[in-house]
């Protein structure tokens, strides 16, 4: 988006917010999936491009009338969106944020479909495969690695295909003034659920534990050239996909994480450092036993914290605002199931915490789902517009 | 008994088996050393994951030892008749291709004495139904992990409750989306936030609390 009635561009904004310095307006970040970017663009507001919203409607009206998870209408908001065109995540800078996601490898990302059992499968350019259930995710069914020796001899894909950054260049020329973070993958959620196969990684771990960290070693030095190489096409952020909690606690000890996720997420921290930008994490479920290890590796800010995982904002922030920025308080997980209202005075307590005074960045704790009611959907976006008007500053 | 609790709560398989194996040729009662070692390890492992001091790959080790402990002890409580505490059905509901959750809840039960019959994943309500005609469990287990997905348990238990089989059979639910409220909504007899309440809730169907 250009420059904003107030003084300040998006891209200044959120870079200001996540130093600490004084901002106009607090930053907004809106996390849309594909199925849901249809919907909106259909249903709610219509994208800068028209086109889209052309094929937004058209994907939208076929994904209500065939649900079924064999259903290849399931799939093709996904296809056209994470493999070709990438509108969702542009979409949230029409719909006012300042801030958005782009992954790397798109179109290629998801390199073959094809049928089995009735089943539209998916390889990804890791070499998993994946299908669509009744939800719109593709999920792994069969990973890139099956034991430790395949570990040993997997081959990375190309990191340096030039054309797998052309997504940064294209948001970048689309946007010139937003902030474009590049997602990668972190070193222990993609690995540990599509790669390995999350009970086969945890046990591999255990009983091999040289193998995985020489694994784990190579997966970050391949990151690390995707994040310079993203940089360089036009991101000025990296985002790192990974999740280390569920409800309440994290998934694997301290000690454990210290030892197998901390020295490799530290290398991708650095290596964001390295090209000059600041690196968030997204990290789904609890959150509170690594924050001393997020500020001691120079993490600058963290994306989700999400209450219903046992994550307190308030108090988060207070003990470490001044260290690590927060990109969270638009609760849609817990937002869908509330009243509009409820959702809207949740909206405006979350950014009352930290309001204008820096890192924080007001932001969905995780994608906006297709299944949000209506009301709540238009609740969300009318209290956020307000906000950044001011009305919710005392 | 109690160096076989040991291994089995340190996940050392390989070792358990062994032990396993060596009392049984002593002429260890494969009864007894089920319920007096390898449930009572469980419980441990259990307690200790929901005290914070185990986590999922403590989880996954202890039920591996335990695995390969029973694979031993099977053909002797086979021969004894041991039955087991009740048959429980588990599965992840339709469209959705999540089952560690479901897995771990499987794992649990198992190690508390109950036989598990795991329909996997993308589980259709009449695919649930005609196991429940097939095998008469006293539990089923639904499990999902996306709110788009959750839906296929009401949808389990209105089939279940067409046949009749509401109340003849408990249910129980669980997994990330999944909340107390939505258990009471949809008519689930039991929400379970984690597997060791899950397999807490089955127990506590056979076994009056003390």
């Amino acid at each position: 988006m250009g420059r904003t009635s107030e003084n300040m561009t998006s891209r200044e904004r959120v870079h200001a917010a996540i130093q600490g310095l004084p901002i106009d307006r607090v930053p907004v970040f809106y996390w849309i999936n594909a199925h849901t970017g249809c919907r909106l663009m259909s249903e709610f507001r219509p994208a800068r491009k028209k086109w889209w919203n052309t094929m937004a409607k058209f994907l939208w009206k076929k994904y209500q009338e065939h649900r079924d998870p064999g259903e290849i209408w399931r799939l093709l908001p996904l296809t056209f969106d994470i493999h070709t065109f990438n509108f969702s995540n542009a979409y949230g800078l029409d719909m006012g944020a300042d801030m958005c996601l782009a992954s790397y490898a798109a179109p290629w990302r998801y390199a073959t479909f094809f049928l089995k059992d009735g089943h539209i499968m998916i390889k990804d350019i890791y070499g998993v495969k994946r299908a669509l259930g009744a939800g719109i995710y593709p999920d792994m069914v069969e990973p890139a690695i099956h034991n430790i020796h395949e570990a040993k001899e997997y081959q990375f894909p190309d990191p340096k295909r030039d054309s797998f950054y052309n997504i940064f260049r294209r948001y970048r020329r689309d946007y010139p003034h937003a902030s474009i973070a590049a997602e990668v993958w972190g070193p222990q959620d993609f690995t540990s659920t599509s790669m390995f196969g999350m009970e086969a990684y945890m046990l591999n771990l255990i009983d091999y534990p040289e193998e995985m960290q020489d694994f784990l070693r190579r997966w970050t030095d391949y990151h690390i050239e995707v994040v310079r190489r993203s940089v360089a096409a036009g991101a000025d952020m990296i985002f790192i996909e990974d999740d280390y909690g569920y409800d309440n606690k994290p998934l694997m000890s301290m000690r454990m994480w210290k030892e197998f996720t901390m020295p490799h997420l530290k290398r991708l921290v650095d290596a964001g450092h390295e090209v000059g930008v600041p690196v968030c994490l997204h990290s789904c479920g609890f959150q509170i036993s690594f924050l001393d290890s997020y500020v001691e590796i120079g993490i600058d800010l963290i994306q989700s914290f999400q209450a219903k995982a046992g994550n307190d904002f308030t108090k988060g922030y207070a003990q470490y605002g001044d260290r690590l920025g927060f990109v969270t308080g638009i609760d849609v997980q817990l937002g869908e199931f509330m009243s509009p209202n409820e959702f809207r005075q949740q909206i405006i307590d979350n950014y009352r915490i930290a309001g204008r005074k820096g890192r924080h960045i007001l932001g969905t704790n995780h994608e906006i789902q297709p299944t949000m009611p209506d009301a709540n959907i238009r609740a969300l976006f009318a209290t956020v517009s307000e906000i950044q008007q001011g009305l919710h500053d005392k | 008994m109690d160096t076989l609790r040991k291994l089995v709560i340190d996940g050392k398989e390989k070792e358990a088996a062994s032990r396993v194996l060596l009392m049984i040729e002593e002429g260890g009662d494969p009864e007894v050393i089920m319920q007096e070692a390898l449930i009572p390890a469980m419980d441990e492992v259990g307690m200790r994951f929901q005290e914070g001091e185990f986590f999922l790959p403590e989880m996954l080790i202890a039920a591996r030892a335990m695995q390969r402990s029973l694979d031993v002890l099977k053909p002797g409580l086979t021969e004894c008749r041991v039955e087991p505490l009740g048959k429980v059905i588990i599965g992840t509901v339709k469209g959705d291709l999540h089952d560690i959750g479901k897995n771990l809840v499987g794992i649990a039960l198992q190690g508390s004495g109950f036989e598990v019959i795991d329909l996997g994943y993308d589980v259709s309500p009449e695919k649930f139904v005609d196991a429940i005609i097939k095998h008469k469990p006293m539990i089923i287990g639904m499990s999902a992990m996306i709110t788009t997905t959750m839906l296929g348990m009401r949808e389990t238990i209105e089939e279940m409750r067409k046949r009749g089989m509401v109340g003849e059979v408990k249910v129980m639910i669980g997994g990330a989306p999944v909340t107390q409220e939505y258990a009471n909504q949809i008519g689930a007899d039991f929400y379970g936030r984690d597997s060791i309440s899950a397999k807490d809730f089955a127990r506590s169907l056979v076994i009056p609390k003390k």
